[in-house]
């Protein structure tokens, strides 16, 4: 079971590292995705040494938020290639306005 | 036998992360992500979710990878390759995340459950997706609608994003 | 059989799915699709009243509608002797007036809204009147109570029938909160609101003369007040007259009104139960029906004469079902369903050829325009005059005649007042419509005054005739009376110690000398102008001015609760609770906070995403380093 969670969080940290340092936008949603799907591994891994089925559901209902979320951030990564011709993260930072 | 499986496609899934994290170029950050994607469906397998493996390459291997992938086609390829890799003051984010790391290990070192059922009430007739269905539909019908509520949010949300000509 | 019992709900519910929603394209058939639909689940209907005829009671459960952890509540359809009449009553009429509405609604630019909502009001009535449940019956409540509103407010360009739909849903609502605490207390004492699983336990778990039976029974009799437009709740009704007159005479008169009715008769294993809450329906009923018919008596407007009517005969059905005589209210039901339906139908092909004119102060001698109106019309109020052979006569006796052997004998006068009343207004209007003089010269060759085209025409005679032989299953055969004997599978009559016996033939004497003199007076005054009815009115002036002014029930109520109504919305809710509370406390108050911290917070905001990345990640590590050390080591 170690094994697992330790998995889990190698994804999880690396995912966050990857959010935190990485410049290329399209880079940090991946990071994201890596990050999710750690947290994903966790759950199943949970589902299995409890004997508890609930955890894989739990997955189902990540996987939708998940799509969601990479739609609309790819959607903010086109608008912002439009208005800009830049996916520099630090280019963002004209959303806070 | 089952312990150097689970440690092949474990480094198959951290050395895919680890790929995503540390490449320049942006598409074959995508290749290493797809192959740690792989990796998971592996460990899913192995730990008897033989449905959310296959919803893990369906969903994230397949349409949310080429979601991604297709928008980087429709960028400037040399922008997109041109791009820094990292921030220009990385060594404290880094250092953060190395902290994430010892923390989160740690606590699975240290994590302890019941371990009376593993591996058991994961299927009906042998059919983990029936398993699933009775519970999604019966237990968790209220998440799930909301769900569909929040994927058509997105969906409108990503139109508008994309439509919109904000000056 | 199955099957069929729910294809009599579905076939005038996809009628009204097809001229809902393809509305604009079936325009030209709306009505045909309409009739049709209703013509078939008249006929499907036919098979479970059979069934019931051979003794079987048919009840099927298709699905479980709510399951809660210990009441469930099922959808089932149910006919049982009680069931099969209103079965029978509500398709029939139904449909006589939705091919009736097919002329009389032509060219109209609702066409199809019409229909569907006409279907609509079927589907809802058929639920309320064939569910085994009290919430299945609630939701054909609900569902009659929006047809009606969507039908009175139908022409809803006008103002006054907008606002008479509105009036009719919230009066409505008063006697849907009574009928829902009926409902709850069921529940709490029975665990249980199916038909089936209620009344057998009913004296078993309430008891006698119980104060629970009694909070139930009222509880579902205010429900009924409202549905059926009983005093106090009864001022909708005559608003209600804005709609188009098919819909008065289906709704209005015949069925939806009708339901609190059913509901009594349906519930009567309560009713028996508590003597208290029989005598407040009974007398209840006898007041409305001596009240409506007083205010019947001055009224000009064919329509509003005729809605005050069905007031009182509906006070008639209550006394029936009050007394505990079931059978007598059901009887009346029918009877009244087929004479006032009728006498509405008449009064809308009037209506028809004289463009929407309304009052008896216009018509006169109008018979030799529309011979077979005029015989329909007589034919008609010959019956709720209670003059045998026709129908009201059997219904109307067989009330008045239990109510004085049941022991209640002042309603039995008041009943026989209302029933002399009921002949007068009855025939004044008949003879001021049909006879004498044209009171306004050339007003009929203005208009050109003909008789209603023969799809208005038949149904009128199809149920004038069952307004004459409706009644025939009330003559005693064999010892005992058909519709007794019928009903009483289901509603058996109330049990009283001392019953009183009197001559039949001496009741129905006194009955029959009532309807009479009824009609004897309308004529003298009418026909003959022995004296003038201004005469009269001048001598009685001061209860003529409360009589046509209807009580000034409708002045009573907006002053004294819509105008403290608003005060208290105006001056407290509004200008204190909303204005200084909601929005200066609570919204401002919200918002001026959120600003306050806000304006600290923008510092942390530097709109790099990456530094809202290491303030997410150290969050973690605090989280997950606190569980670590509280809970683990």
């Amino acid at each position: 079971m170690t094994g697992y969670l330790v998995v889990s969080a190698l994804l999880i940290a690396i995912g966050a590292t990857g959010v935190m340092i990485r410049r290329n936008f399209m880079i940090v949603l991946m990071s994201l995705e890596i990050m999710i799907n750690g947290a994903g591994l966790f759950l199943i891994a949970m589902s299995y040494y409890l004997g508890n089925v609930s955890g894989q559901v739990m997955f189902i209902f990540i996987a939708a938020v998940a799509a969601s979320e990479t739609a609309v951030g790819l959607a903010i990564a086109v608008m912002m290639y439009k208005k800009k011709k830049s996916i520099d993260i630090n280019d963002f930072s004209i959303l806070r306005k | 036998m089952e312990g150097i499986m689970f440690y092949i496609i474990s480094i198959i899934t951290v050395g895919g992360g680890l790929g995503v994290l540390l490449s320049k170029n942006p598409y074959r950050a995508a290749m290493w992500m797809i192959f740690s994607f792989f990796g998971i469906a592996g460990l899913f397998v192995m730990l008897h979710a033989q449905f959310n493996a296959m919803l893990q390459i369906i969903v994230y291997a397949g349409a949310i990878a080429v979601m991604i992938m297709l928008v980087m086609m429709i960028m400037d390829r040399r922008m997109l390759e041109s791009l820094e890799r990292f921030n220009p003051q990385a060594y404290w984010p880094a250092l953060i995340g190395l902290a994430l790391l010892a923390d989160l290990s740690f606590l699975a070192y240290k994590f302890k459950i019941n371990m009376s059922n593993v591996g058991k009430n994961l299927t009906i007739n042998g059919s983990n997706t029936q398993m699933i269905g009775e519970i999604l539909f019966k237990h968790y019908l209220l998440p799930f609608e909301v769900t569909a509520i929040i994927l058509l949010v997105a969906l409108i949300g990503a139109v508008v994003l994309t439509k919109k000509d904000i000056s | 059989m199955k099957v069929i019992l729910l294809f009599v709900i579905l076939t005038p519910l996809i009628g009204f799915l097809i001229n809902g929603i393809f509305g604009k394209w079936t325009k030209p058939f709306a009505g045909v699709i309409a009739a049709s639909a209703l013509g078939i689940s008249f006929l499907l209907g036919l098979f479970p009243i059979l069934s019931v005829l051979h003794g079987h009671i048919v009840e099927y459960t298709y699905f479980t509608w709510m399951p809660f952890k210990e009441v469930v509540i099922p959808f089932g359809l149910r006919v049982d002797y009680v069931s099969a009449i209103m079965l029978f009553v509500v398709t029939f009429v139904s449909w006589m007036i939705h091919i009736y509405s097919n002329g009389y609604m032509a060219g109209d630019k609702g066409y199809a809204r019409y229909f569907s909502y006409l279907n609509l009001f079927v589907t809802a009535m058929l639920i309320l009147v064939l569910g085994n449940n009290y919430l299945l019956m609630f939701v054909g409540w609900e569902g009659v109570g929006l047809a009606s509103y969507l039908l009175i407010g139908f022409w809803f360009e006008k103002s006054t029938a907008s606002d008479a739909g509105e009036k009719a849903f919230v009066v409505n609502r008063i006697g849907d909160a009574g009928f829902i605490i009926g409902v709850l207390y069921m529940v709490y004492y029975f665990g249980s609101v199916t038909y089936s699983n209620v009344f057998p336990r009913a004296e078993h778990v309430l008891g006698y003369g119980s104060t629970a039976a009694t909070i139930i029974g009222i509880a579902l009799f205010v429900g009924a007040v409202g549905k059926s437009a009983q005093f106090p709740l009864y001022i909708w009704l005559t608003d209600a007259m804005e709609g188009p007159t098919p819909v008065s005479s289906l709704i209005h008169a015949a069925t939806m009104v009708t339901a609190g009715v059913y509901m009594v008769a349906r519930s009567n294993a309560i009713y028996s139960l508590s003597p208290v809450a029989q005598e407040i329906v009974a007398t209840i009923g006898a007041f409305t029906a001596f009240y409506a018919a007083t205010m019947a008596i001055t009224h000009k407007d064919i329509k509003r004469i005729l809605a005050y009517s069905t007031l009182s005969q509906l006070g008639y059905m209550f006394i029936g079902v009050g007394i505990g005589a079931y059978w007598t209210g059901l009887f009346h039901l029918m009877t009244h369903a087929f004479f006032k339906g009728l006498l509405f139908l008449a009064a809308g092909a009037i209506m028809h050829s004289m463009r929407g004119l309304l009052s008896i102060d216009l018509m006169g001698g109008l018979r030799k325009y529309m011979p077979q109106t005029a015989t329909v019309m007589i034919i008609a109020s010959l019956a709720i005059s209670g003059i045998p052979p026709f129908a009201g006569f059997f219904s109307k006796d067989a009330i008045l005649g239990n109510a004085l052997e049941m022991g209640h004998p002042i309603i039995w006068i008041v009943g026989e007042i209302t029933a002399f009343m009921t002949a007068f207004y009855m025939f004044r209007m008949v003879f001021s419509v049909f006879y004498g003089e044209e009171k306004v010269e050339g007003l009929y060759h203005e208009l050109h005054t003909h008789e209603a085209p023969a799809v208005m025409t038949i149904p009128m005679w199809v149920l004038a005739i069952l307004s004459i032989i409706g009644g025939w299953v009330g003559i005693k055969m064999g010892g005992h009376v058909p519709i007794e004997w019928f009903v009483a599978h289901t509603a058996p009559t109330t049990e009283v110690a001392h019953e009183a016996h009197y001559s039949e033939i001496l009741l129905m004497g006194i009955s029959v000398t009532m309807g009479l003199s009824g009609i004897l007076a309308a004529w003298l005054i009418y026909i003959k102008k022995i004296i003038t009815a201004e005469k009269i009115a001048n001598m009685f002036k001061p209860i003529y001015t409360l009589l046509a002014n209807t009580y000034y029930a409708d002045e009573f109520v907006y002053c004294c609760i819509v105008k403290p109504f608003w005060w208290v919305s105006t001056n407290f809710l509004w200008k204190i609770v909303d204005v200084i509370i909601i929005d200066k406390g609570m919204v401002d108050g919200t918002g001026w906070i959120a600003g306050r911290v806000g304006k600290g917070l923008r510092l942390f905001q530097t709109g790099f995403a990456n530094n809202y990345a290491y303030w997410i990640s150290l969050g973690i590590i605090l989280l997950s380093s606190w569980y670590l050390f509280v809970k683990i080591i």
